[in-house]
């Protein structure tokens, strides 16, 4: 069995003794190098949008979110009369049904979900750098569909959002969650959303290499093209960690 | 980092038997106490202590993603050439945008829920 394989000897010479090593780290390809550049705009691009989400955030004024009123309401003739059960929040709070519409229990699983086809990419790159085609093959067919499994539940929360459910008043006036009903809304669509287009990339992506792997085109010495877009795939997991985090749990 | 004194082919071998399930449970559970975090013991901790609370364990998880499954461990110094540009960079785009937040009345670590009325 190829797992049980044994750690590879250096290559000795001719004369019998151990060669030097002529590489020290793994080969470098330029499809590697274009896509650690890539990825290195893509740390850029996805920090400009949690730094204006945190910027936007922060300069919310106490009163932007309600329990009575929709958002961006101007409450400043309605506080001094102390409306009975009034609570106001600079920001929606994660849980309040009465502000946050958000299901954080159906995104921990769908987390889970995207953390798990990680896990299968790893595992299909690693059968291929083994020489085990079909298992990669596998292994690569079921990230992309699980990563679809991802976009369908992402698409099944937008909506509920927008068009299924009707939210209380301090979520939306129009009972609906849509990106113009409030900052929240755009920021929570804008940074899910290009999340989103990005694990749509993914899979289709993954579903060319999926097709691919099947007819073996990859191997231990043609791998290249799967750690690329295993690469592509593992920023994108890395990234909706840290989405998941600011956006629906703080 | 890389290994040193490793073949291609050695290193290949290491970097396919990295012990990849055991980071996955390991995520597993840093998502599962990060959830039970944030679910039980929001109001009861201060804003500040949520926030970096949830972020120490949103961090460990991305970098297990980087380092084992993205390769960072296997690879040579050059991709840090471009990574560390990239977060140096990234840095200075939010320390920019700090000022908006410093400078605001309500200050970002005040709790959302002192707003109560």
């Amino acid at each position: 069995m190829a797992d049980a394989a044994t750690f590879p000897a250096h290559p000795t010479t001719a004369h019998g003794s151990m060669a030097r090593p002529t590489v020290q780290a793994p080969p470098l390809t330029p499809g590697k190098v274009a896509i650690w550049l890539f990825l290195a705009t893509e740390i850029m691009f996805f920090t400009g949008l949690i730094g204006t989400y945190i910027v936007l955030r922060a300069g919310s004024p106490p009163t932007g979110y309600s329990n009575l009123y929709p958002p961006a309401t101007d409450l400043t003739y309605v506080l001094p009369t102390k409306p009975e059960g009034l609570k106001t929040y600079a920001w929606p709070k994660p849980y309040d049904d009465s502000t946050n519409p958000l299901s954080i229990d159906l995104t921990a699983v769908n987390t889970f979900i995207l953390i798990c086809s990680s896990v299968t990419m790893v595992l299909g790159l690693s059968a291929f750098q083994r020489d085990q085609k079909r298992k990669g093959a596998l292994y690569t067919t079921a990230t992309a569909l699980i990563g679809a499994v991802f976009l369908g539940v992402q698409v099944f929360e937008y909506r509920q959002l927008m068009f299924v459910h009707h939210y209380p008043i301090g979520v939306s006036a129009s009972g609906h969650f849509t990106p113009d009903v409030s900052l929240f809304a755009s920021c929570f669509f804008t940074m899910t959303g290009f999340h989103g287009a990005h694990v749509a990339g993914g899979v289709i992506a993954m579903s060319l290499l999926a097709i691919r792997s099947w007819f073996g085109a990859y191997s231990s010495t043609n791998y290249n093209s799967v750690e690329i877009v295993g690469l592509y795939w593992h920023f994108v997991d890395l990234v909706w960690i840290i989405l998941f985090t600011v956006v629906y749990l703080i | 980092m890389a290994e040193h004194n490793l073949t291609a082919e050695q290193e290949r071998f290491v970097e396919s038997h990295a012990p990849y399930m055991k980071v996955f449970w390991t995520l597993l559970i840093l998502t599962v106490l990060e959830y039970a975090y944030a679910r039980f013991l929001e109001g009861r901790l201060s804003f500040a202590a949520l926030v970096g609370g949830l972020m120490v364990l949103a961090i460990t998880k991305a970098f297990l993603v980087g380092w084992f499954f993205m390769h960072l461990k296997f690879e040579g110094r050059w991709v840090y050439m471009l990574l560390v540009p990239a977060c140096l960079l990234a840095v200075i785009v939010v320390t920019g945008l700090a000022p908006d937040m410093a400078f605001h009345e309500n200050g970002f670590f005040e709790s959302p829920a002192v707003a109560d009325r």
